[in-house]
């Protein structure tokens, strides 16, 4: 009976503490509420005054943008502008080049015809030259010694300068030599050894003219001339002669 | 000197008369064509006994073909058609008449539109020198229409082997009448004619190389140059009437000249290296020579005075036996090239070298005809030498002989 009697006290006395505790919490709780509804309010008002300057500064960036773009469009735009005019300079560049190769071309072509025609022109005046001392050469063997004479001093006087020329007044004396006479021989020999001191032929020039001198009993002459000979070719076979003539 | 050198006789026969006929430009007929057709009909005897052999129409047309001038047509009729089919302007016909050893011939050289007469020739003589009468009015037909001597009564005189001994033989160029020349029971060698009537040759008849001279008409020899050294490979200038030989009496073989009558001995080379074989250029102002100063032999070219002396044949390391063309252009030789002698040309400068022959065996000892359009030699096919002939370019081989040992030809050159 105690028992249950001191638990329904309890209880009892644990009811009427909760309810006296309860009005008291109630009280703190509703300020509480109070407290931080002001809070949320003032949170509110800074998020909105947040969201307004947000939005502000988004409008602000989007100008700025905006300008950006209009700015790019207009640089590319001048950019385009300039690389059209660019296109215009280079393809203008272009056709100049390409008449500039055209005009190369021609003035290429030309001065190849030239060229050709130039080594047409030398080509045709070195056969020309050739066929003329074979000419006059063959005059020489087959005896026609004034038609060859007649041809080699053709070939002196066109072509001075040729390497021919020098073969040519050569030959002059040969042709006096071989038709017997000997004072024309003697000259024309005599001009070949003095307008070419070291012709190819010089050594045969002093022999033959050292021969001429010994059908002309110049004996004084002729040891003269072949000495000059034996001195300057000593190892040619015109000198052995003439050493053993002597 | 015992020497015996057959006399033969050259000319029986006499030109009788010439008609003149029609007249007819033969220079502007034969300008119109590169080959000039001609034809040459069978003769027909007027009298006597047919000819059997030595046909003069076939020597006459031979000739003509020979020269590389005519296109000729054989025919035994004078037909208009075949004129005109072949292009015949003119014609040779011909009449005959044999009695005994004597003969008579009468050439004929017509217009072939009109059949009248160009020009007539008769002959008369002995029988034996039927082809020598015709040999002669062929060449009177190329004067006539080409302007050139003709050639066909030139001789080939050339060396036939027998044994230890060696002979010199004389034949017509087309290798008829054929005759021994000499009939020593020594070696001779190397021929050459001084003139249409001598012949100089190295004989061994003193036991050594000497020059010997003998006359074709009289049969006269005798010994010529000779010393107690070598005296070789003679060659004689009818131009400057001197003969160039190989001598070795300064020691080795050396060329020399002197006058046809001995005097003027000149030593043209004087050279360690043997020189031999010269050969002279037509204007006899060259003389071609073998020398092997350069190691083997090669050709060179000198004046006939010795000086400016220059080589002209570089293939090849054997060159001999240079033989200068009547042109004067080019100079034919032997070369020995991979164990074989061929006959080649080149010009005296020692440009454009050609080879000739080309056919089996060698082909050696070249020389010219007098007209230059054929270069004799000895081809020497199947171990048999004989005398063959070529164009210089290579073309027309055709053999002279078919004796099996001739050697060293030389051709008359006109003089």
């Amino acid at each position: 009976m105690i028992v249950r009697t001191t638990v329904v006290a309890s209880v009892l006395v644990c009811l009427g503490l909760l309810n006296t505790g309860c009005s008291h919490i109630t009280m703190l709780r509703t300020e509480e509420l109070r407290e931080v509804q002001a809070h949320v309010d003032t949170l509110k008002m800074e998020m909105t005054a947040v969201q307004e300057e947000m939005l502000h500064q988004q409008k602000a960036h989007n100008e700025l943008l905006r300008l950006i773009r209009a700015d790019q469009q207009v640089r590319f735009n001048e950019l385009s502008h300039k690389v059209n005019s660019i296109e215009g300079s280079l393809s203008e560049s272009q056709q100049r080049l390409t008449v500039i190769d055209r005009k190369t071309e021609d003035l290429k072509e030309r001065w190849e015809e030239k060229a050709r025609e130039d080594s047409l022109v030398q080509s045709l005046k070195d056969a020309e030259l050739t066929k003329l001392f074979q000419i006059a050469h063959d005059d020489f063997m087959a005896r026609r010694y004034d038609l060859a004479i007649r041809g080699f001093q053709d070939i002196r006087n066109q072509y001075p300068d040729s390497p021919l020329a020098e073969d040519a007044a050569y030959w002059i004396a040969e042709c006096y030599y071989a038709e017997g006479r000997p004072d024309e021989a003697k000259k024309a020999y005599t001009d070949y050894i003095k307008a070419y001191p070291e012709g190819k032929k010089m050594c045969v020039a002093l022999f033959k003219l050292g021969k001429i001198f010994e059908k002309k009993g110049q004996e004084k002459s002729r040891r003269m001339v072949w000495k000059k000979l034996i001195e300057r070719c000593p190892d040619s076979e015109e000198a052995a002669a003439a050493g053993e003539q002597m | 000197m015992n020497i015996r050198f057959f006399r033969v006789v050259c000319a029986l026969f006499v030109f009788v008369t010439a008609t003149i006929g029609a007249e007819f430009d033969l220079d502007l007929y034969a300008s119109r064509f590169d080959s000039i057709p001609i034809a040459v009909l069978t003769f027909t005897p007027s009298a006597g006994e047919k000819l059997r052999e030595d046909r003069p129409w076939r020597v006459i047309a031979d000739d003509l073909e020979f020269t590389g001038r005519f296109e000729v047509l054989r025919t035994s009729e004078a037909d208009s058609a075949t004129f005109a089919e072949n292009n015949i302007g003119i014609y040779i016909g011909g009449e005959y008449q044999v009695g005994g050893s004597e003969v008579e011939m009468e050439c004929f050289l017509h217009d072939a539109s009109t059949n009248e007469l160009i020009v007539g020739k008769k002959y008369k003589g002995s029988r034996g020198f039927l082809r020598t009468m015709a040999h002669r009015y062929a060449n009177e037909i190329v004067e006539m229409i080409v302007g050139d001597r003709g050639m066909f009564e030139t001789k080939i005189v050339f060396v036939r082997e027998g044994g230890t001994r060696k002979n010199l033989w004389l034949m017509d160029y087309d290798g008829h009448n054929l005759r021994r020349i000499t009939n020593m029971n020594v070696v001779n060698i190397f021929p050459c004619f001084a003139d249409s009537n001598t012949v100089v040759w190295t004989s061994y008849m003193r036991g050594k190389p000497d020059l010997y001279r003998g006359s074709i008409s009289t049969g006269r020899s005798g010994i010529f140059i000779y010393s107690r050294f070598v005296e070789t490979s003679p060659a004689a200038s009818s131009i400057e009437n001197k003969l160039a030989y190989a001598s070795s009496r300064k020691g080795n073989l050396d060329i020399y000249t002197c006058n046809l009558d001995k005097s003027e001995t000149r030593r043209l080379t004087h050279h360690r290296g043997i020189d031999t074989s010269p050969a002279w250029s037509p204007n006899g102002y060259h003389i071609a020579f073998t020398s092997d100063r350069a190691g083997g032999p090669q050709i060179y070219v000198m004046d006939k005075d010795g000086a400016n002396t220059k080589r002209v044949t570089f293939e090849g390391r054997y060159q001999d036996s240079p033989s200068w063309s009547p042109r004067g252009d080019r100079i034919a030789y032997a070369s020995l090239q991979n164990g074989k002698f061929d006959v080649w040309t080149v010009k005296p400068s020692g440009q454009e070298a050609a080879k000739v022959t080309s056919g089996p065996g060698h082909n050696d000892y070249p020389c010219w005809s007098p007209d230059a359009s054929h270069i004799a030699f000895v081809n020497t096919r199947g171990g048999k030498s004989d005398i063959c002939m070529i164009r210089p370019d290579g073309s027309d081989f055709k053999r002279v002989t078919s004796l099996g040992n001739a050697k060293m030809p030389d051709w008359m050159q006109l003089q």
